[in-house]
C-alpha cells in the first residue's frame, strides 16, 4: 500500500485545490479529503497510478503552481494525466462532491416496461414507418 | 507434459469462449457431441463488476480497461500495436470480450453481404442475409433481447422476446433531432432485457454495460450458455491458453491443441474436430504458430491470407451539449436509439458503404474529462483553460447534459492490414504474441467526417448548445474481423462457407476472423447468426455421415 507523509499530502492538496478550487457552492478538493483518505482509497483502486503521480507532485513541490503544471502538462503528459485523475477521481467519489453537481452515481434506475413511450403517442415513430424502408435489398440479386 | 489416453478425445474442440464459440459449444453438444471449450481466460463474478460500486470509472482505466495492452492482466497476452492506427480491445475471461461488450444489437443488412455487386469494392459473402436471417431469429432469442418491432432500417422479422428498454431523456433528445430533419432513428436494440427472462435480471439502466453487468442482466455467454450447455455434458477449461493446434502431417488432419493450464503445465487435449473461436487477432495468432511440415507458414495458410485483411471498424463520437439535465450518466450504454439514414452508399458522398450511429449517455464524471480533458494543453492553451473554476463550469455546463452519437463505419478490407507473430513478444507463458499492422484508410477518414458533420447538424437541431467531435479514435478496436475470411476460391479465402478450412478437412473457424467484410456496425449479432448457421449445418453434415 502507498504510504505519503504529511508534507507530500499537503504539497499534494496544494495542487488539488488550484484544479478543483472551491466554486460555486461545490467544495474545494481538499475540503473533502482528496490528500487524505480519498488520496488512499484511489491508491487502493489504481496503484499503476502512484509512480507517476508521485512524479508530479515531488515535481511541483515547491514551484510557482501555475507554471509548474503548465510545464508538467507539456513535458510530462503521464505525470500531468495521472494527477488529474487522482485529483478527479477521488474528489468524485465523495458524497459532498457528488451531491454539489447533482449526481446520484450509477443507480440502479427501474422503470415499468408497459408504460407507453412518449415516441409512440406523438407521431414520431410513426413519421419513421411513413417514410418507408431505406435499406438496399438483395432479394433478386 | 500431460498425456492423455484415448478416451480424452473429444467430439469436438473448441478455442474460445465469446459468443461464437458459445453458440458452436451449445448447439453442438445438445446435439449429442462430447464438447470440450480451451478458455485462456477464466470466469468473472457479476458481484466483482465495478459498475455498481463509486470506483468504476477509475477501476475502468485500468483492471477493466479493454484494451489488454492497458489491463495487463495476468490472463492477457500483450500486442505489439506500435504499427497500428487503432488499439485493439478485448477481454480474457470466460464469455470472452462480451463480458464487456456494449450488448448493442445490430444485425448486418442485406447490402452488407453484397458488397461487390451493389458497390464494387471488396468481396460478397457466399450466403445472404435472408439465408442468416432465420438463425439471426434464433440467437435473438437466445440472448434475451429487447426492442421494437418495425424498423424500416431491415427486411421485416420476427420480433424481440422482450419489450423495448426505455430510451430515457438522452434517446428522446437525440431521436428530436432526426425527427426534425426527417431521418431515420429507431428505439435502441439491445442484447439484455427488459424482464427477467431465461435466468438473465432485467436492465437496470446502470450504463456500466462496458465494465461488466453487475446487474447480470446484459447477456454474455457465461450467464446462459454455457451453463446450458453444461447440463448436456458440455466440458468448459478455464485458464487453458493454448499454443499451438495439433497438426499430424501423415493424416493431414488436426488431432487437438496443446494447451497450457494456470498452473504452467502444458497439457494436450485431442479431438476429432477443432473448431477456433479466438477472435481476429487471437485465431489468427494460434494458427500461424502452429507450424508443421505440411504448414510451415502457419496452419491452414496455403493461401498466405491467415492474418490478411484485419478490418477493425473506423469510430468517432459526436456529443451534443444541452441546456437541461438529461441525467447522461443513466443507461444503459446499450443503445438508446441507433440510426441507420447513411448507411448505404452514396458516391456522392466522396466515399463507399456507410456508418450506424448509437445514440448514448456520455457516462459518469470522469469521462467528462473527455468533454476537454487534459488532452486541452495540446492545442496550445494552458491549463487553466480546463482546470480550476473552468474545470467546474465544464462539468456545470456538460455533465448530465451530454447526448452522443457513437459512429461506427465499414472499414474495408485490404491485405496490408494484418496480424502477424512478433519477432521479440511473447506472453507470460512463452507463447509468441501478435503484432498488429493496421493503417485508417481514406475512404474510413471521408467516411467518419461525413457521418461526424451530419451528426452533428442533428445535435443542432435537437437543440445542442454546443458540440463536440472526436473523429477516429485510436482507442476504439471493438470490433475485430477478417483475418481468416471465408469463400469459395481457396486462394482467395482460408474457409469455405461453412467456415471450414480449405487446406485441412477437420478445422474450422467461427469467430469474426471468418467474415469476408465487415459492414458498418457492431458484428456481435451476426457474429452468433453465422455460428449458429455454422454449427447448424455442421451437426446436418454430421448426422449424414460427414466430419464429426
Amino acid at each position: 500500500m502507498a504510504v505519503f507523509t504529511g508534507q507530500f499530502r499537503a504539497t499534494f492538496a496544494t495542487l488539488a485545490d488550484y484544479l478543483i478550487p472551491e466554486y460555486n457552492g461545490k467544495p474545494s478538493a481538499s475540503s473533502v479529503g482528496t490528500h487524505l483518505e480519498m488520496l488512499d482509497e484511489v491508491m487502493r483502486i489504481r496503484p499503476d497510478l502512484e509512480e507517476a503521480f508521485r512524479r508530479a507532485v515531488e515535481f511541483c513541490d515547491g514551484k510557482d503552481i501555475s507554471e509548474a503544471l503548465n510545464t508538467l502538462a507539456r513535458d510530462d503528459a503521464p505525470a500531468f494525466g495521472a494527477l488529474t485523475t487522482v485529483a478527479t477521481g477521488g474528489y468524485m467519489m465523495t458524497d459532498e462532491a457528488r451531491a454539489a453537481v447533482g449526481y446520484p452515481g450509477q443507480e440502479a434506475a427501474p422503470f415499468d416496461v408497459d408504460e407507453t413511450p412518449e415516441y409512440m403517442t406523438n407521431g414520431m415513430l410513426d413519421r419513421v414507418i411513413a417514410r418507408g424502408p431505406i435499406y438496399r435489398d438483395t432479394k433478386d440479386l | 507434459m500431460a498425456k492423455p489416453g484415448k478416451s480424452d478425445e473429444a467430439d469436438v474442440l473448441i478455442v474460445g469462449s465469446g459468443p461464437s464459440g458459445s453458440v458452436a459449444a451449445k448447439l453442438l453438444t445438445e446435439a449429442g457431441m462430447s464438447v470440450v471449450t480451451l478458455e485462456q481466460g477464466t470466469w468473472f463474478d457479476p458481484s466483482d463488476y465495478p459498475g455498481d460500486k463509486k470506483e468504476f470509472e477509475l477501476a475502468g482505466g485500468k483492471q477493466w480497461n479493454p484494451a489488454p495492452n492497458v489491463r495487463d492482466g495476468e490472463r492477457d497476452y500483450p500486442i505489439n500495436t506500435a504499427e497500428s492506427d487503432v488499439e485493439p480491445y478485448m477481454q480474457s475471461a470466460v464469455g470472452g470480450s462480451a463480458t464487456i461488450w456494449a450488448g448493442h444489437w445490430v444485425p448486418f443488412l442485406p447490402s452488407d453481404f453484397k458488397v461487390r455487386s451493389l458497390d464494387g469494392v471488396a468481396v460478397d459473402w457466399p450466403f445472404d442475409y435472408y439465408e442468416i436471417l432465420p438463425h439471426l431469429e434464433a440467437v435473438e432469442q437466445l440472448i434475451s433481447s429487447s426492442g421494437t418491432q418495425g424498423n424500416p432500417g431491415y427486411p421485416p422479422q420476427a420480433g424481440y422476446p422482450t419489450k423495448q428498454i426505455p430510451i430515457g431523456k438522452v434517446g428522446m433528445k437525440l431521436a428530436e433531432g432526426m425527427d426534425k430533419l426527417g431521418w431515420h432513428w429507431w428505439p435502441g436494440l439491445n442484447a439484455m432485457p427488459s424482464i427477467p427472462w431465461q435466468g438473465q435480471n432485467p436492465c437496470a439502466r446502470r450504463g456500466t454495460c462496458m465494465f461488466g453487468c453487475p446487474e447480470a442482466a446484459k447477456w454474455s455467454p457465461d450467464l446462459v450458455l454455457f451453463k446450458e450447455a453444461k447440463k448436456y455434458g458440455h466440458r468448459l477449461i478455464a485458464g487453458a491458453r493454448v499454443r499451438e493446434v495439433i497438426f499430424d502431417d501423415k493424416l493431414q488432419r488436426v488431432t487437438g491443441a496443446i494447451y497450457v493450464d494456470q498452473n504452467g503445465r502444458e497439457r494436450r487435449q485431442l479431438a476429432k474436430v477443432v473448431i477456433i473461436c479466438a477472435n481476429a487477432i487471437g485465431t489468427p495468432r494460434i494458427l500461424l504458430n502452429s507450424r508443421s511440415k505440411t504448414f510451415p507458414n502457419g496452419l491452414a495458410n496455403s493461401s498466405g491470407l491467415v492474418g490478411r485483411n484485419l478490418m477493425m471498424h473506423p469510430f468517432g463520437l459526436v456529443m451534443g451539449h444541452f441546456e437541461e439535465d438529461l441525467e447522461s450518466w443513466r443507461g444503459p450504454s446499450g443503445q438508446l436509439i441507433n440510426t441507420l439514414q447513411f448507411y448505404e452508399t452514396d458516391e456522392s458522398r466522396g466515399f463507399l458503404r456507410g456508418a450506424k450511429w448509437g445514440g448514448m449517455s456520455a457516462g459518469g464524471p470522469l469521462s467528462s474529462k473527455g468533454f476537454i480533458g487534459a488532452e486541452v494543453f495540446k492545442d496550445g492553451g494552458k491549463i487553466e483553460d480546463a482546470w480550476g473554476v473552468n474545470w467546474h463550469k465544464m462539468i456545470e455546463d456538460k455533465f448530465g447534459k451530454t447526448a452522443l452519437w457513437a459512429i461506427i463505419g465499414e472499414d474495408l478490407p485490404e491485405e496490408s492490414n494484418r496480424v502477424e507473430i512478433d519477432d521479440d513478444l511473447v506472453d507470460s507463458d512463452g507463447i509468441p504474441a501478435p503484432k498488429v499492422i493496421y493503417k485508417t484508410s481514406e475512404n474510413s477518414r471521408r467516411l467518419l467526417d461525413f457521418h461526424a458533420a451530419r451528426a452533428k447538424e442533428s445535435l443542432e437541431a435537437a437543440g445542442a448548445k454546443s458540440t463536440s467531435v472526436m473523429p477516429q479514435m485510436r482507442e476504439s478496436g471493438w470490433h475485430l474481423l477478417g483475418t481468416a475470411r471465408l469463400g469459395t476460391d481457396p486462394n482467395e479465402s482460408v474457409l469455405n462457407p461453412d467456415g471450414r478450412s480449405h487446406d485441412v478437412p477437420n478445422l474450422f473457424v467461427w469467430d469474426l476472423s471468418a467474415f469476408p467484410t465487415g459492414a458498418g456496425a457492431n458484428p456481435t449479432a451476426t457474429l452468433m447468426a453465422v455460428a449458429h448457421r455454422q454449427a447448424t449445418r455442421f451437426i446436418e453434415n454430421a448426422r449424414h455421415g460427414g466430419t464429426a
